[in-house]
């Protein structure tokens, strides 16, 4: 291994021809939807990229297509979306064009801290390049995603992440911030490409892969989860779920205003991450919060009003447009568990096109006592019927009195 | 006879049991059948007295002999025997009364035959008007028990007055109709029958909210609430033109059914507020209510979750149907 690192001006001349710009423009305006990075890895001009950044027209291939152009060109070449992986968040996709060079995906050991060079077309300024270092694993979801310390632009997703010798290491796929982004491992961009070049391979209508992936994934990531017994935090009197995986994030919330008659105090988890479907729906995130109520100066009536009010707002925070998904319909009763009663809804929503995939909002509220309530939810998008009922049974196991 | 002169025959509580009109002056009074007024009465004589017009216009009784006399029953001229019209006089164990065709008579009254208890016992206007103050309590007091993010007087008071202030516009509106059909407002009346209506409304959506929460079912808790509203309704319609009142029984059952369906729609249209937003929102409400909980039946998890399996065909269905 060389010891001289040589400057990121030559790694950027030496590589910059097979990385291009994607964009996906409207059909019928011409107007740009959206713009990403992408490169070649064969020489028939097969391209890699993530799925987000053709996610619309994979949607809606009548309003939308994609195109890339090299370097500082106008025009774009259409490409053709062949193969997707959602739950890597990464496409397959080609062009008319031969390139004369590509990377060639292998599944590679990077040593810790070894300087790896981001390429990608941030903002539609021309192609750029972001030096940071490589940082090792980050457990996300199921898989895992690679931890690079350098500042990517949203318009540099698609684009590789390579070492000096233009290995590629990872795809850029998200950024958190002041330097630290994402990247996903080559090995899944490799498996992707061996797929689609195989000498049997037929591009399947893409909604339906995406479909069956989503579904796939949803089972793993569920059964998964389903055989951990989650932690515990004391709330209340009760012992309550918490983080179930290192993949959630959880924050804790209390509110002791001195006006108010009452005090409340919330506990939230949810995963980091998600499967993005379109810009307005997302799949494979799973969250739930539990919120504690107490008074000492209201009566029982005014803390059941309270109480009973706190308890009709839901913050979901799911999107969805009424032509992507249908209505929420809910179902309300009561239920007792380990010597709890709550009272419950459980609410669900379909994905139109997506059959067999479900958003699903449970909701309970502690009944019994007079100045003191708990209110709690599970809420999941993009999840089977089956999973959602397993996910409401294993979480209200989750539920005790802590004396 | 061109002048008119009615004797009139009284039971003994004073009460009219005949009236004889005199065909001719004098006439004359006895238990025999050829008298004017012919009386049954074993002390009366059968030809017993006359009545008589002197010279003077004035009528007298006089006396025919009988067995036990006659008495002029007047304050005014003790043992004279001059009837002015209106005068009683006794004949044997019998009371009568002279009377002339210039004879007051009282005015005709307001059938108060219709009128059940209640709207009899609101006449009183102390207890109309204790109806009123207390309604006023009880809006107050259900306010107070559903105030919870502040307190004080006004934020009590203030939601009452104004109730109570929209009683009174729609009383008013009765009792206009009222003024303008009887010459009679009654409004203290229409008014303590609608607090009355407005106190049972709050009543009936306590209880279907309790219903709602103690049986988990939406539609029961929706179902009494109309049917308890309606009912209300339809009862409030029937007092407000029995008070007034309006012809027959059966002309303000039709009157109260289409006030009733009247209100009922309006109220629908105004609650009615556009299509949701049920893709982002969720479209359930869940009360949960201060007493009561141990009433409530839960049922296991997986049981709920078996319930709910329609949710699955129901969102299926929808994802058929087109956006």
């Amino acid at each position: 291994m060389p010891l001289q690192v040589p400057p990121t001006e030559e790694v950027f001349r030496s590589f910059s021809d097979r990385v291009v710009k994607i964009e996906v423009q409207e059909t019928g305006s011409a107007a740009k939807a959206s713009i990403g990075s992408g490169f070649f890895v064969s020489p028939a001009g097969h391209l890699v990229t993530n799925y987000h950044v053709v996610a619309e027209v994979v949607q809606h291939p009548d309003r939308y297509r994609a195109g890339l152009s090299l370097g500082d060109e106008e025009d774009t070449n259409p490409v053709e979306i062949l193969n997707v992986d959602v739950a890597h968040d990464l496409a397959i996709v080609k062009s008319d064009i031969s390139p004369e060079r590509y990377f060639s995906l292998q599944e590679v050991e990077a040593p810790q801290g070894v300087r790896l060079y981001s390429l990608g077309h941030p903002l539609d300024l021309g192609l750029n390049i972001v030096e940071g270092t490589y940082n090792g694993f980050l457990k996300h979801a199921l898989d895992q995603r690679i931890h690079f310390t350098g500042s990517l632009n949203p318009g540099m997703s698609g684009g590789p992440s390579i070492t000096s010798e233009g290995r590629v290491i990872g795809v850029n796929v998200a950024t958190a911030g002041e330097q630290v982004s994402f990247l996903v491992p080559v090995k899944w961009a490799a498996l992707l490409l061996q797929e689609t070049l195989s000498p049997g391979f037929q591009p399947a209508p893409l909604v339906e892969a995406v479909r069956r992936q989503i579904l796939d994934y949803q089972q793993r990531f569920v059964s998964e989860l389903l055989v951990v017994s989650p932690p515990r935090v004391k709330l209340g009197g009760f012992d309550l779920p918490t983080r179930p995986a290192p993949y959630f994030n959880c924050w804790a919330d209390a509110n002791r205003e001195d006006g108010l008659g009452y005090e409340s105090v919330d506990h939230q988890c949810a995963t980091d991450d998600y499967i993005f479907i379109s810009d307005d729906l997302v799949s494979g995130k799973l969250w739930f919060y539990h919120r504690l109520l107490e008074t000492e100066e209201l009566n029982r009536f005014q803390f059941a009003e309270l109480y009973s009010n706190d308890f009709q707002t839901t913050y979901h925070g799911m999107g969805g447009s009424e032509s992507e998904v249908t209505p929420f319909r809910c179902h309300t009763g009561a239920v007792r568990e380990q010597g709890i009663t709550f009272k419950t809804v459980f609410c669900l929503r379909r994905y139109r096109r997506l059959e067999g995939l479900y958003d699903m909002v449970f909701k309970g509220a502690v009944v019994g006592r007079p100045h003191a309530g708990l209110e709690t939810a599970l809420l999941a998008s993009g999840v089977s019927f089956e999973n959602a009922e397993a996910l409401v049974r294993w979480y209200m196991k989750g539920f005790s009195w802590s004396e | 006879m061109e002048r008119v002169i009615v004797v009139e025959v009284l039971d003994r509580r004073g009460r009219v049991r005949e009236r004889v009109r005199l065909e001719r002056l004098p006439a004359f009074v006895g238990r025999a059948y050829m008298n004017d007024v012919v009386l049954e009465d074993r002390f009366v004589s059968p030809r017993h007295c006359a009545i008589r017009e002197k010279e003077s216009g004035e009528m007298v009784l006089e006396d025919l002999d009988s067995l036990n006399g006659v008495r002029v029953l007047t304050d005014s001229s003790p043992g004279s025997l001059t009837l002015r019209s209106g005068d009683r006089f006794r004949v044997g164990e019998t009371i009568l009364r002279l009377v002339d065709a210039a004879h007051p008579v009282a005015p005709a009254e307001l059938l108060p035959a219709d009128e059940g208890g209640v709207l009899h016992a609101l006449r009183d206007s102390r207890l109309a008007l204790a109806v009123v103050v207390a309604s006023l309590l009880i809006f107050a007091l259900d306010e107070y028990l559903a105030l919870y993010y502040e307190t004080g007087f006004m934020p009590v008071a203030s939601p009452a007055l104004l109730g109570l202030g929209a009683l009174g516009l729609w009383s008013g509106i009765w009792a206009f109709v009222n003024r303008l059909l009887t010459h009679r407002f009654d409004y203290l009346r229409h008014l303590s029958c609608a607090c009355l209506a407005a106190v049972v409304y709050v009543f009936v959506e306590s209880f279907s909210e309790y219903a709602e929460f103690i049986f988990s079912s939406e539609r029961l808790g929706s179902a009494t609430g109309f049917i308890g509203g309606a009912a209300t309704t339809y009862v409030l319609f029937s007092a407000h033109l029995a008070v007034i009142p309006a012809s027959t029984r059966r002309h303000r059952r039709v009157w109260a059914l289409g006030g009733t369906s009247l209100l009922l729609g309006l109220a629908s249209l105004l609650s009615y507020s556009g299509p949701e937003d049920l893709v982002a929102e969720i479209p359930v409400r869940v009360p949960i209510k201060a007493l009561g909980s141990s009433l409530i039946l839960p049922e296991t998890t997986s049981e709920f979750l078996v319930a709910a399996r329609f949710l699955r065909e129901q969102a299926d269905e929808d994802a058929e149907d087109e956006p």
